[in-house]
């Protein structure tokens, strides 16, 4: 009996297990047939958990090859999006660090031929309601994943603690300290009419 | 006196507060799992329904909670672009893979070793039927097998070699099952275990097809590969496979060689015998006969020694690493394809990568014309690696280098410096002998062609032109400065953050005009090692010493970031 939501009906677990065997067996078709159908799942999860677009575009792509090695773990416990999904955190994680410890760049020093090109200037005025993309830039990394496994993949705190390898008390604690944060902004958006103008 | 009205807007407004942060923290409750009461549920929906901020982030969140996963251009693209990197990871030389194996080389010798010796110490307890005892021979054949083959090893490089695409220097580079070596201009050589030495002409490419079995398999892909073995074990072979056509040998030395415009393959066999041919049809071919295998015929005929001299002459270098006790120097600069004579004897076209006998040596680099670019006594260590650079003459150096001839009777006096033996009637035009070495680039020169390798992205041979900068001008001012500029290129260029820290630690020992700098990458340094209590303190201070540096704002969001992680 499962408990998880979206897991399929017993025809579809069937047809999941064959296709999760055929993948796991090099079938060229499956594998194609699989990243297909997570694709997009796993772009928009890791874009959601990572603030950098192009991190996220590396860690998608890392994700969905992981998730095609590893077929062969797959059982029918769960669905195979839900299986994915984890897969794609811990990728997206995984790559988050690695760039975090990467050398990162200041102004101009030593010899400028060697410095990274500035950032991309970030559009100014606008009046438009933030997507949640932008909601999260603006929040450190460690409570952006957190709340988006809490709200977007739907973890509980113990799996979260799980994934990210910290104590349940520590994943509460930016647990609320994101959903604090978040508030302040919205609020700070809707007094100021949406984002960017004084509200008369 | 006041307006009631603003007394009762105040009480209003806190009431407001109180009861917004009765509810953001029951929301927050909520998502901490924690269930609610029916009040506290109904007084919730009440009020989120009254205020907009409240209904806004209800929205945010059921937007969070939203996951689109229709497939789109870009998702499509994405699928594209996975599966292409994943065929490429599983077909191509796993490079990674290769470093992986050197790094855990020692380890799997030494289990390997150790569960080798528990079977003998095994063997000695038990006595075996003769049944259960052929057995065992045979198993703990294929175990030693499964060590001894683990090897293979690139010990020389001259010229352009790489391995699986990447430029490949020597006493870094274990070979995988798979891998492909390619040569430019010079030649490479690949010792396997037992013994195996394959060296590589130029032009040509080869793959290790199959090492891990007894039947080995090396594939010519293209241009010419002559090989020495010893006597191998009983049961394994090694092939030579270029155009479907096998050569096969046990304890031989040989070569291979693809004809151009498909011309056949040549086989000519230096010693012993070798067997060569397509799948049943082969023959046997003896030490110094040559056979020619096309699609139309099968040639098989004698050669004289000075025929036998190119294959022998490509398996020259072998000699060099002879003797296990070896070091390695990498010798690069410019020209390209200056000349490395070791000893008086070359040793191949830079940039140039070998495993060498460790002692004392005489190294001497020449151009194309015969001038030396480079003299240096060497005394090396076992294991050591040393990097030796030399620089193309100046325009003014030119005139006065010594002539090729010159140079053969320098040479031929062992480690005497070579222009200290010139005569004036060897020179050309005439001048003091002390005209005749290539002047010693000064500090700034060499600050100079550093910078040009940078831009070139030659940066290895940056990193070595200001050790070089180092080592010649050990107290001047640039002496110290390169320091950072060689920790700035060791972390961001060659990805090297633990030696980064080094030079810019040993910059800042003594300080001086660039210690700011030094302090941002000496940061970055041990945020790329993952240390981050170091980076703590180290940004710390760096804002307590220059409060009102440049990167100020951005090390604050850093250590702000550090701090709640940890």
């Amino acid at each position: 009996m499962h408990s998880v939501s979206n897991i399929p009906v017993d025809g579809a677990v069937a047809a999941d297990l064959s296709l999760m065997r055929r993948v796991a067996g090099g079938d060229k078709h499956a594998q194609r047939v699989l990243a297909h159908r997570l694709a997009a799942r796993v772009k928009r999860i890791s874009r959601r958990l990572l603030r950098n677009g192009a991190d996220a575009e590396d860690a998608s792509q890392l994700a969905l090859i992981e998730i095609l090695r590893s077929a062969g773990t797959y059982k029918d416990i769960s669905s195979i999006e839900r299986w994915a999904d984890r897969i794609t955190v811990r990728t997206s994680l995984r790559h988050a660090r690695e760039q975090r410890r990467k050398p990162w760049h200041f102004g101009g020093f030593i010899d400028a031929e060697t410095v990274g090109v500035a950032p991309e200037e970030t559009p100014s005025g606008q009046s438009t309601p933030r997507s949640v993309e932008e909601y999260l830039d603006e929040l450190p990394a460690a409570r952006r994943e957190v709340l988006v496994m809490k709200h977007t993949l739907g973890y509980t705190t113990e799996e979260i603690a799980e994934l990210t390898q910290n104590p349940v008390g520590t994943i509460k604690d930016r647990l609320v300290a994101a959903r604090k944060q978040l508030r302040k902004v919205i609020t700070r958006d809707m007094r100021l009419g949406a984002h960017g103008q004084e509200k008369k | 006196m006041s307006d009631p009205r603003n007394g009762y807007e105040r009480e209003h407004a806190r009431e407001y507060e109180r009861k917004y942060e009765k509810w953001s923290a029951l929301m927050d409750r909520q998502a901490l799992s924690e269930a609610l009461t029916g009040d506290e549920t109904s007084f919730c929906k009440h009020f989120a329904q009254e205020h907009p901020e409240c209904t806004r982030e209800l929205e945010v969140y059921a937007e969070l909670s939203t996951l689109n996963d229709q497939p789109d251009d870009v998702s499509r693209a994405l699928v594209d672009a996975a599966l292409q990197r994943m065929e490429a990871e599983d077909t191509a030389p796993r490079v990674a893979e290769v470093r992986s194996l050197r790094d855990n080389r020692a380890r799997v010798l030494a289990v390997a070793s150790f569960a080798l010796a528990a079977a003998a110490v095994f063997a000695l307890y038990v006595r075996p039927s003769p049944k259960h005892s052929e057995r065992s021979d045979t198993e703990e054949l294929r175990g030693a097998q499964a060590v001894t083959l683990l090897r293979a090893e690139l010990v020389y490089a001259s010229g352009n070699v790489s391995v699986g695409g990447v430029a490949a220097t020597v006493g870094r580079t274990l070979l995988a099952e798979g891998s492909l070596i390619e040569t430019g201009n010079g030649a490479a050589c690949v010792l396997i275990d037992p013994d195996i030495n394959v060296c590589l002409a130029a032009q040509s490419r080869m793959r290790l097809s199959k090492l891990a079995t007894r039947a080995r398999r090396l594939d010519l892909l293209s241009g010419k590969a002559s090989t020495r073995l010893a006597t191998q074990p009983e049961g394994m072979s090694l092939s030579i496979v270029a155009d479907g056509v096998a050569s096969t040998a046990i304890g031989t030395a040989f070569s291979v060689e693809r004809a151009p415009n498909g011309e056949g393959v040549v086989t000519t066999v230096l010693n012993g015998k070798v067997r060569v041919g397509r799948e049943g049809q082969t023959q046997i071919v003896s030490a110094h006969e040559r056979s020619t295998v096309s699609s139309a015929r099968a040639d098989l005929k004698p050669m004289s020694r000075s025929e036998e001299a190119p294959s022998w002459a490509l398996l020259g270098p072998t000699a060099l690493w002879h003797d296990p006790v070896s070091a390695t120097i990498n010798v690069h600069g410019e020209p390209m394809a200056a000349e490395a004579l070791l000893d008086d004897q070359p040793i191949g076209m830079a940039p140039l990568s070998s495993l060498i006998p460790v002692g004392a040596h005489h190294l001497v680099v020449r151009n194309g014309s015969g001038q030396v670019l480079m003299e240096r006594e060497l005394h090396l260590v076992a294991g050591e690696t040393q990097e030796i650079t030399y620089a193309k003459l100046l325009e003014t150096q030119v005139a006065f280098a010594p002539k090729p001839e010159a140079l053969a009777k320098s040479s031929s006096h062992g480690t005497e410096q070579s222009a200290k033996l010139l005569t004036k009637e060897e020179l050309q035009p005439a001048a003091k002998a002390e005209e005749l070495v290539p002047a010693r680039l000064s500090a700034a020169e060499l600050l100079r062609d550093a910078r040009k390798l940078m831009r070139e992205g030659r940066f290895a041979e940056a990193g070595t032109t200001y050790e070089t900068v180092r080592h010649d001008y050990p107290e001047s001012e640039e002496a110290q400065t390169v320091l950072v500029s060689l920790g700035q290129m060791q972390l961001v260029q060659l990805k090297d953050p633990t030696r980064a820290l080094g030079s810019l630690n040993a910059y800042l020992v003594r300080g001086g005009t660039l210690t700011q700098e030094a302090r941002v990458l000496r940061i970055q340094a041990l945020a790329a090692l993952g240390r981050d209590a170091d980076e703590t303190s180290a940004i710390e201070e760096f804002l307590a010493k220059h409060p009102h540096s440049f990167e100020t704002a951005a090390l604050r969001a850093r250590l702000s970031s550090l701090r709640e992680e940890q």
